[in-house]
């Protein structure tokens, strides 16, 4: 039912831009195309609950590796 | 269509309300208690550094964003995974935002609402701002400021009767290493993050009429953060440090005759408009930065992709608010430092260098 949810929204989104869309150029919608898979595929992810992982975690593990520190396991 | 005109108070509102987007709330260099206003006046005498530089960069190439003159002195290859990594930072800096909002009202306001509807509430709110342009929001700005400035300065008035000067001795810190320290952060939040201006400072104006705008909102920012910190210092004292949200606990102990209390409503209105301000340049910014580095005729298709990965980033970036808080000392103004410091000085100095080149 989650799912189903996920991609109800997700076309909801997909059907609110369709217009402006059908004016836009090859690159465009590339770009559109590529950042609504994107947001799909990651709350997907999230709903299966693949990945607890943000764009803000991986940032404080890059720069906790170079500064030596381990992230406490309650943290992340 | 007519291009958008800002007036001088619409850039001053803009940025005095995104320096204090969520420092009204957060108080910046907070671990220090009593000594809070010395790294704010040092991180503003940095930033006021970086501000010139800021503007030479932007003199160089004026109505040129700082995506375009990244490909400029970069070439396209380099200038594009440059660019690549502000538009991540500029990603970063609006889930941030969003995250220290549904931080804050899923831990004061509705604590058992899921912070997944929250956040995508605020986004899309956000979104949309963001469709209608950057002109709406300098607009409402104006208003927001006002409101924020009644705010602060009322409820430090009704907070006069509990004031404790003693709370600021001794007036001399014995840890200058820690006063230092804290530069470095309260610099990095929320000083250096005006970086985002430069993703459309074109849209603005000349650089001359937006950079004097640009000064005279931050000092306006310093001048109210100053204010805010002296009066939870003078409120919470040694308890400073050990509170979440001080403005928040300082505002609750409001009481006048028992009529007027609960007033700590007030911060929080004034956190969620000016939240919502700050979230929606930032976001702005980073469509923009998208729109240049793609080649994009339009950036308001973008945004609603955009939103949903935003919304669901900042749904899982910080469970609880220790994260936020642990996040923002230990790890943020590292990461910060490069776009806000070291690559602006680098574009800087080699679009210099191959003026001058071209020149001879």
């Amino acid at each position: 039912m989650n799912y189903l949810f996920v991609l109800v929204v997700f076309t909801l989104l997909f059907l609110m831009d369709f217009k402006e869309l059908q004016q836009a150029n090859l690159n465009e919608k590339i770009v559109y195309g590529i950042l609504l898979l994107a947001a799909l595929t990651y709350a997907m992810f999230f709903e299966a609950r693949f990945t607890t992982n943000s764009i803000v975690t991986v940032i404080a593990r890059i720069v906790g590796l170079i500064r030596g520190i381990s992230l406490p396991p309650q943290f992340y | 269509m007519a291009k958008a005109q800002f007036t001088n108070g619409q850039i001053i509102s803009m940025v005095a309300v995104f320096l204090l987007g969520t420092t009204i709330l957060i108080s910046p260099g907070q671990n220090l208690g009593k000594y809070a206003y010395l790294s704010i006046l040092l991180a503003f005498g940095l930033f006021l550094l970086m501000l010139g530089f800021y503007y030479l960069l932007a003199n160089l190439e004026p109505k040129k964003s700082i995506f375009a003159l990244n490909e400029m002195a970069f070439g396209k290859i380099l200038g594009t995974l440059i660019n690549i990594f502000y538009l991540i930072y500029f990603f970063v800096l609006t889930v941030l935002v969003v995250a220290n909002f549904v931080n804050f009202i899923n831990t004061t306001i509705l604590i058992r609402t899921p912070d997944m509807v929250t956040s995508s509430l605020l986004v899309a709110v956000v979104a949309y701002s963001v469709r209608a342009g950057l002109k709406p929001l300098a607009e409402l700005s104006v208003l927001v400021l006002i409101l924020t400035a009644v705010t602060v300065v009322s409820v430090t008035l009704m907070i006069t009767e509990i004031f404790n000067l003693a709370h600021f001795l001794p007036l001399i810190p014995s840890d200058w290493n820690a006063i230092l320290d804290n530069t470095f952060t309260v610099f990095a939040f929320p000083f250096g993050e005006l970086i985002i201006f430069l993703g459309f400072l074109g849209v603005l104006g000349k650089p001359d009429k937006v950079f004097k705008n640009v000064s005279k909102g931050s000092f306006l920012a310093l001048i109210m953060m100053l204010l805010v910190v002296f009066r939870n210092t003078l409120v919470l004292g040694d308890f400073l440090p050990m509170t979440t949200y001080p403005s928040f606990e300082t505002a609750r102990l409001i009481n006048i005759a028992q009529v007027i209390t609960r007033a700590e409503v007030f911060i929080a209105l004034n956190f969620i408009f000016n939240g919502f301000i700050k979230a929606s340049i930032t976001f702005y910014s980073l469509c923009r930065g998208l729109k240049e580095t793609f080649r994009l005729k339009s950036y308001k298709h973008l945004v609603l992709p955009i939103g949903a990965l935003v919304a669901l980033n900042a749904h899982l970036s910080f469970p609880t608010i220790i994260q936020n808080i642990y996040f923002n000392v230990e790890f943020y103004r590292y990461y910060a430092i490069i776009p806000q410091v070291i690559l602006v000085l680098l574009t800087y100095l080699v679009l210099l260098f191959k003026k001058r080149s071209a020149a001879k």
